[in-house]
């Protein structure tokens, strides 16, 4: 009887103690409002971040979630990191079923350890411990817990009680503790409309987030950061793997960066010096100085990823780098800076994160961040910045990875924030030109060309890497709207001085125009935009939408049609102008030819939702117009 | 005569530098090449790749396979230089582990007329621990420059003899020269197995060998009396090595092509696999050699054959979802939904049973050989001609020797009525001779219980079908108003299941809106996405602005509006491998237009039919008008599911002209 009791109280003791977070395991008690559209719901998330002990972060991490279906398995994250200077004290992961009884437990020996090493890095130390699971029902719950100790404090992670789509959060907890002389700093955003509460000590924050439903992704919407509730944190004093580190200030920060990472780096051999002085002895200014040296590294160098010092953090010293011929974006970079330092040029190591969302550093959260390092060179007044790790990039060309984002650079004095260029509308431009003959059979011929500028250049630079069959399939790719297409005599022109990317080439279209009896009915415009250009369509679109860039995109076609044939009535000209864009196009009969102009534009900008389904519509006029007609009646 | 033609060719050929495929002696001329002279878009070449793998007998470790691998590859321009980076897979956690040794690497560059050589030092190789027993040795070369030549060479040992992977002569770059050796002694026979397109001579010759090593003679342990620990004694036995040896000469590159099944099947390459011992004074001992010594061999085995035996531990089950059926292919069928809800696939594919078919049964989950191996052993309770199927998925190529490593995956074959029905448990959406796309690879290796074993074919021999009606009517806005019914059977609807399975109505219409662009559906309905054995049906209807177009006073109208193609899939000139559509196909649509009043039919699109090759694909288009109402109908088939390269340009040309037929016009003319 005795035994009975003690079995029946250890069984109980579990549930009691977590019914106090008022939770079971049951998938079944989930509230509707959290599953409906869900792949999974988070029941339960408590993660303590604890900085107590100097030099050393302890996080201790307890999720409960609920899995819908395959693609919910994303969202249990039962997985933990570790490195050199960091390790995995404790995981496990217990699954229960629908009716939330317990069907398997999983000890840290059953968990795979894997490399940490993306297809992009040849080698970095990272590690992972991963649990893989085949659910044999769904819907199921798991519980996941873990416990890591790091000697890097440098890196506070982020709060997101919303992390991703589609998936509900009823319970989120997140504790930072913390000496009460090390004070904490915190940046709490959107947190407006929702349940989050707040409690705060000297040693320690606890902020508490209830019932938030899913959230759905849709096109072009602003960036999960702008939309949901997050909170950064950060100390004035840090550790990054091992190495003590001081913030507080940008300013005070960027010269711990530069002076404990990057300036000892940056020796170069007496004879390289000598080398790089004696490129540029004879050129007329700094400019042409600096750009001798960029074309020097991209002709010398090529982007290899391996990740070891510091975590990641310290680039490879630039003499490897000179000896090697490779290295990443930090040694590359602070390779550059050490040959321009040779010939007393002034540049700064420039942290940012590179992504074509043109994500920001966020400037009032002083701590490491980024993804991604640029060389800003000082030209005069101006600050001119390097991509260093790609060998086609022109001189000072940013392109959608970099442009337009706040960066930090590295000075002697101290960190400094700053802005990488921005292309404007005018500068994003796509021209296509092309003089195009009918003859008498239907089919088309003609010459066509395309001049690609700003946002537009980068994405032609691998033209230039393509064999000759490789680039007339792209062609045909591109082109996809004309049948029985041939093309010939490409010709590609690169100018990385004016940053301007030329395309030219001869196709012929065989059976372009369709027969209708004696007469032909064929499109104006060989170049049209299909149905596919439309944004997607939703029934109930939450977000607003966001042009991220401005740009121009033109045709200016002739098109001529053959002997013996007359045009029959042509389209009105069409003039489209709203907030976010404007189209139009211009028809003119001069003989036996049309031509015919076209330009549609994009303006950047923040859109509200309400102007979603005009943009829509917008797009679909464009598509009607881009398709229209001529009839050419034989006479 | 000849002989002076061979003296002419003599010189010919010297005039060309002689290359000299030592390591070390790269020369001015090859740092010179600006393009490679047969193949200018190359970004690299392989100018020579030896390898010379030989299995020795060391006393310490018995027999060791040492291979030895010298490459040099010239790299033209930047796009090349993922070439100065190589991966060598090493396995361990076995009793030995394989390792790498004596790695030694070079980049050698062309600076002002002289060759200046850069050594790899060890900053520039990473060991990585993958998973427990798979690491990778990784090394990545300094100094790469457009022109530059890099060369390595190193030592690999293993001690696994049963295969010698495959060595591959040709590259998705050009491979000017390789060597390739194997030595192996006569006590073990490795059958050889060659692949690929491109012919190429394989010498085989023998020659006499020695093994020395020493025994300790006169040794005993006589217990209580104490024991001799006897005498070293050198000894040596005479045998004859068997030496296998390739050489090939100017490879093309591998180009990858749309459309295309796993293009490794088509990479020229050799590799060999241990058939059988015979060593002195033993029987022979066979490990493969045929494909029915290859299957014997898989079937003895303790994780195949001995699951098929593993006593009866579902009986209660089955018999209740068998109560009083009698009929044979019910059986079949209640058995095979009930091992389908029973397991879920792990997702770890494998001919051999991972957990155990008694265990996967008791967890609900298992590898594909868990979940398979049960569906045969509960079909053969049954008492069913139940045998397992062994199979190479498409990502795996296909298996054209007799090797154990070439098949991947096993599913059930049930020989009802002198036909084999297939069926893949670990696919909870197939059904019966219903098998995932990927399965589709041309043969598979139906094993009975004896052991013997016969290729059954994994292609489908019925259409995958797509019936579709549509009824249009054109109202005075000259919008139209439209209503489609499909069915899709077969390979269709299985994958419609894979597609549209556990979405909801908003998903399932954005995809379908996706699949034709330019309409947006008003409401879409799908029936039988859950049973597998009736036709997807869907329904749906919707308006489209530009289906007609007004110019001037007349209408053009197109027929078949979303369903006509709007590009073919086929636009480059040549093409180098096989075209694979998976499997037979069949689309018919019959679309009905009623036209707006006030309006005449003035031309109508002519009735056509093409065909192409002999019975491999054909398209009708009939078309008629009565009472101001058009009908369409277009049967378009594929009945052959590879499509050979000599038949690319038919293919083309084909394609062309339905898709052509396809955009042609109604003209209306106002009354």
């Amino acid at each position: 009887m005795m035994i009975r009791t003690l079995a029946l109280f250890l069984l109980v003791t579990p549930l009691l103690a977590f019914s106090q977070n008022q939770e079971d395991f049951s998938a079944l008690s989930v509230d509707p409002a959290l599953s409906e559209g869900a792949d999974s719901v988070l029941r339960f998330e408590d993660i303590i971040l604890d900085f107590s002990d100097e030099g050393k972060l302890k996080t201790t991490i307890d999720r409960i979630v609920t899995v819908y279906n395959k693609t919910g398995l994303r969202d249990v994250r039962a997985i933990a990191f570790y490195d050199n200077n960091s390790k995995v004290t404790d995981i496990e992961a217990v699954i229960y079923d629908l009716m939330g009884d317990e069907k398997e437990k999983i000890k840290k020996r059953d968990f795979k350890d894997y490399s940490a090493v993306d297809g992009g890095t040849l080698y970095a130390d990272n590690r992972v411990l991963v649990l893989d699971y085949t659910p044999t029902r769904y819907p199921f719950t798991i519980r996941f817990t873990a416990e890591t100790t790091s000697e890097t404090t440098a890196f506070v992670r982020p709060w997101m009680p919303v992390s991703t789509y589609d998936t509900g959060t009823q319970y989120s907890r997140f504790s930072i503790i913390h000496k009460p002389e090390d004070s904490l700093h915190v940046k709490a955003t959107n947190f407006e409309g929702y349940d989050i509460e707040v409690e705060e000590t000297p040693e320690k924050t606890v902020w508490t987030a209830r019932n938030l439903a899913p959230v759905t992704s849709e096109y072009k919407s602003p960036s999960f950061d702008k939309r949901f509730p997050r909170v950064k944190a950060y100390f004035d004093k840090f550790y990054l793997a091992g190495v003590p580190g001081i913030g507080g200030t940008w300013e005070a920060f960027g010269k711990w960066m530069y002076n404990d990472l990057i300036k000892e780096t940056q020796q170069l051999d007496a004879e390289v010096v000598a080398e790089v002085q004696n490129l540029v002895k004879n050129l007329p200014d700094e400019e042409a100085k600096v750009r001798a040296v960029y074309q020097y590294l991209q002709d010398k160098v090529r982007y290899i990823s391996v990740q070891v010092e510091i975590g990641g953090w310290k680039p490879m010293p630039a003499a490897d780098v000179h000896r090697l011929s490779y290295g990443d974006c930090k040694a590359l970079s602070n390779y550059m800076q050490s040959l321009l330092n040779a010939i007393g040029v002034k540049s700064y190591y420039t942290v940012l994160f590179g992504d074509p969302d043109k994500e920001s550093l966020d400037t009032d959260v002083v701590a490491m961040q980024g993804n991604h390092v640029i060389l800003g060179v000082q030209l005069g007044n101006e600050v001119k910045f390097l991509e260093c790790t790609s060998q086609q990039t022109p001189f000072g060309y940013m392109g959608t990875f970099t442009d337009d984002r706040d960066v930090l650079l590295l000075t002697p004095e101290g960190g400094k924030l700053a802005r990488t260029t921005k292309y404007n509308q005018e500068d994003n431009l796509e021209r296509i030109v092309a003089r195009l003959k009918l003859d008498v059979e239907g089919n088309l011929e003609g010459d066509y060309s395309e001049t690609s500028k700003g946002i537009f250049y980068s994405p032609k630079i691998y033209l230039d890497t393509k064999d000759q069959k490789d680039l007339s399939d792209y062609y045909y790719e591109n082109f996809s709207g004309i049948k029985s297409l041939a093309v010939s005599d490409i010709k590609l022109q690169n100018d990385r001085d004016k940053v301007i990317y030329e395309e030219q080439l001869k196709l012929n279209a065989r059976n372009y125009a369709s027969k209708i009896g004696e007469d032909y009915l064929a499109k104006i415009n060989p170049f049209s935009w299909s149905n596919e250009m439309i944004p997607p369509r939703y029934k109930d679109r939450k977000s607003d939408f966001v042009i991220l860039r401005g740009l121009i995109r033109q045709h200016e076609i002739t098109f001529e049609i053959p002997e013996g044939y007359k045009l029959g009535a042509i389209a009105e000209p069409v003039a489209l102008e709203e907030d976010f864009g404007s189209y139009q196009t211009q028809l003119e009969v001069e003989g036996n030819q049309v031509n015919y102009t076209r330009t549609f534009k994009l303006n950047e900008g923040t859109y509200p939702v309400d102007a979603y389904e005009n943009y829509r519509e917008f797009y679909k006029n464009v598509v009607r117009e881009d398709n229209q007609k001529l009839f050419i009646e034989k006479l | 005569m000849h002989k002076i033609t061979f003296i002419v060719l003599l010189l010919c050929s010297l005039t060309n530098y002689a290359q000299d495929f030592r390591f070390g002696k790269v020369s001015k001329e090859e740092l010179q090449e600006e393009t490679h002279p047969e193949d200018p878009d190359a970004n690299a070449a392989v100018l020579y790749r030896e390898q010379y793998s030989h299995i020795d007998y060391s006393p310490n470790d018995g027999f060791v396979l040492t291979t030895e691998v010298f490459e040099r590859i010239k790299i033209y321009n930047n796009d090349g230089f993922e070439w100065g980076t190589h991966v060598i897979p090493v396995y361990t956690g076995g009793s030995k582990d394989e390792n790498v040794s004596n790695l030694k690497a070079v980049t050698y560059t062309l600076e002002d007329g002289k060759i200046e050589e850069y050594k790899l030092d060890n900053d520039g190789i990473f060991k990585e621990e993958r998973s427990k027993n798979f690491n990778v040795e990784k090394f990545t070369m300094p100094n790469l420059q457009p022109g530059c030549i890099v060369e390595f060479r190193y030592k690999f040992f293993s001690p696994y003899l049963s295969t010698i992977d495959e060595i591959r002569l040709q590259e998705d770059i050009p491979l000017n020269k390789a060597e390739i050796t194997f030595i192996s002694p006569e006590w073990l026979v490795f059958q050889m197995h060659r692949k690929g397109l491109l012919p190429f001579n394989v010498e085989e010759t023998s020659k006499a060998a020695k093994i020395n090593f020493t025994s300790r003679v006169g040794a005993y342990n006589a217990g209580m009396r104490g024991s001799s620990r006897g005498t070293l004694q050198a000894q040596s036995i005479d045998l004859i090595n068997k030496k296998y040896g390739v050489s090939i000469e100017n490879v093309p590159a591998m180009r990858e092509e749309a459309f295309s099944s796993n293009i490794d099947n088509y990479r020229a390459g050799i590799s060999f696999e241990l058939s059988y011992t015979k060593f002195p004074n033993e029987p022979i001992e066979t490990v493969t050699s045929s494909w029915e010594a290859v299957c014997k061999t898989i079937y003895d085995s303790e994780n195949f054959g001995g699951q098929l035996n593993s006593g009866r531990y579902f009986d209660d089950d089955l018999d209740a979802v068998l109560e009083g059926v009698s009929d044979p292919k019910e059986k079949v069928f209640r058995i095979f939904e009930y091992a389908k809800n029973k397991m879920t696939w792990n997702g770890y594919l494998g001919i051999y049973a991972d957990e155990g078919t008694r265990s996967a049964y008791k967890n609900g989950s298992g590898n594909s050989g868990d979940i398979n191996l049960n569906l045969v052993n509960m079909l053969r309770y049954a008492g069913l001609d139940a045998n397992p199927v062994i199979l190479s998925t498409r990502d795996n190529g296909i298996p054209i020797f007799p090797t154990r490593n070439g098949f991947n995956h096993v599913i059930a074959g049930v020989v009802l009525d002198g036909n084999v029905l297939l069926m893949d448990a670990t696919n909870k959406i197939g059904a019966i001779n219903l098998l995932e796309e990927g399965l589709l690879n041309w043969n598979g290796r139906l094993i009975r219980e004896d052991g013997t074993s016969i290729w059954v074919s994994l292609n489908p021999s019925s259409h995958a079908q797509e019936n579709t009606m549509v009824n249009a009517e054109i109202d005075e806005n000259f919008a139209l108003n439209t209503k489609v019914r499909s069915q899709y059977s077969g390979h269709y609807g299985l994958r419609h299941r894979k597609n549209f399975g556990g979405k909801d109505e908003q998903e399932q219409l954005e995809t379908f809106e996706q699949r034709y662009s330019g309409i947006e559906l008003n409401e879409i309905e799908i029936k039988n996405l859950e049973n597998p054995y009736e036709p997807v049906q869907v329904s749906y209807d919707f308006e489209m602005e530009h289906g007609v177009e007004r110019v001037g006073d007349k209408v053009f109208i197109s027929p078949l509006m979303h369903l006509a193609s709007q590009e073919s899939p086929f636009k480059s000139e040549q093409r180098q491998h096989p075209v694979d559509f998976g499997y037979p196909w069949k689309d018919r649509y019959i679309i009905t237009i009623k036209l707006p009043e006030g309006y005449t039919v003035e031309t109508l699109p002519e009735n056509g039919i093409f065909t192409f090759g002999e019975d491999m694909g054909s398209f009708k288009y009939l078309i008629s008008n009565t009472n101001n109402t058009v009908q369409v109908s277009t049967e378009m088939v594929i009945n052959s599911s590879i499509i050979t390269p000599d038949l690319y340009q038919g293919l083309k040309e084909f394609y062309a002209m339905v898709i052509s037929k396809e955009n042609e016009k109604i003209v209306l003319a106002k009354i």
